[in-house]
């Protein structure tokens, strides 16, 4: 059976750091990644080089404050944590989705 | 607060930092990435080629995320130096300010300055115009990939079309 292809909303990848960043207090940009994938699975394809963009705008929005670190194998790395405009943004863009799909779910119950 | 004022002002990463950290900070994803396919038994070729295929074109994302950190440097910076100044001149006039109007002089550039300062704050919260729109994301069928724009002339995706086109019931 095919699936169905979309374009998802702008503003998605963002929302998905935001959620992920939610749930850890410091991750880099590999581990963002690898959590994005584990909870999409298959179904959406995304660069992991996509998420750094989306990173540097969030910071440059103070969503997302960055400093380095060691990571676990011993590497220097760039973390990244939440800051409060973050969790206050990640709010919104949460209630934000869940009225579109609403909207989306009358609009096709109806069709 | 005070940690964070101080922060901004600090000179940061010269440009040619820049470049390098960001630089640093990709390449640090791509050998992490590596590293996981070899974990799977590919070998070094392979490994290599699968982590840049997932990790995408590497010199535009660098030169993209160069680009943002540099945008906001220099004009900021030099924005917010002259704020200051503003800032510094108002007081020194309201201080040694004999007649009234010169007083008011004063208050206006702080006032102007305080301002200027509160705009950037907000700026910073805001979505800036010339930021770029994020890659669509898309949902695909096992091995395939879309490549539909979604976006008609008013920026709006498929579904804000469908829930802006509804036709409103009478109730």
């Amino acid at each position: 059976m095919t699936q169905a292809k979309t374009n998802l909303m702008q503003g998605t990848l963002e929302l998905l750091i935001l959620k992920t960043l939610s749930r850890e207090r410091l991750m880099h940009g590999y581990g963002i990644a690898q959590r994005i994938h584990q909870s999409v699975d298959d179904l959406i394809k995304i660069e992991d080089g996509s998420l750094y963009p989306a990173l540097y705008r969030m910071e440059e929005r103070r969503w997302v404050e960055a400093e380095w670190g060691v990571s676990e194998n011993g590497r220097r790395a760039k973390y990244y944590k939440l800051t409060r405009a973050g969790r206050r943004q990640l709010a919104a863009e949460c209630a934000n989705w869940e009225r579109i799909s609403q909207a989306m779910a009358r609009v096709l119950q109806t069709a | 607060m005070l940690k964070r004022f101080i922060q901004s002002w600090q000179s940061g990463p010269a440009s040619g930092d820049i470049e390098q950290q960001v630089e640093e900070e990709l390449r640090f994803h791509c050998e992490m990435l590596e590293a996981e396919y070899k974990e799977r038994g590919l070998s070094e070729e392979a490994a290599k080629a699968a982590a840049s295929g997932r990790f995408g074109n590497m010199g535009r994302v660098q030169s993209e995320c160069v680009e943002i950190k540099r945008r906001n440097r220099s004009a900021v910076k030099l924005l917010k130096l002259f704020l200051l100044l503003t800032f510094a001149a108002g007081v020194w006039v309201r201080a040694s300010a004999t007649v009234i109007q010169f007083a008011q002089l004063g208050d206006l550039l702080m006032a102007t300055a305080v301002l200027g300062q509160l705009l950037l704050y907000v700026r910073g919260l805001r979505a800036t115009a010339s930021v770029k729109r994020d890659p669509p994301l898309s949902l695909f069928g096992r091995g395939e990939a879309s490549s539909v724009e979604a976006y008609d002339e008013l920026g709006r995706t498929p579904v804000e079309r469908l829930v802006a086109d509804k036709p409103h019931r009478d109730s």
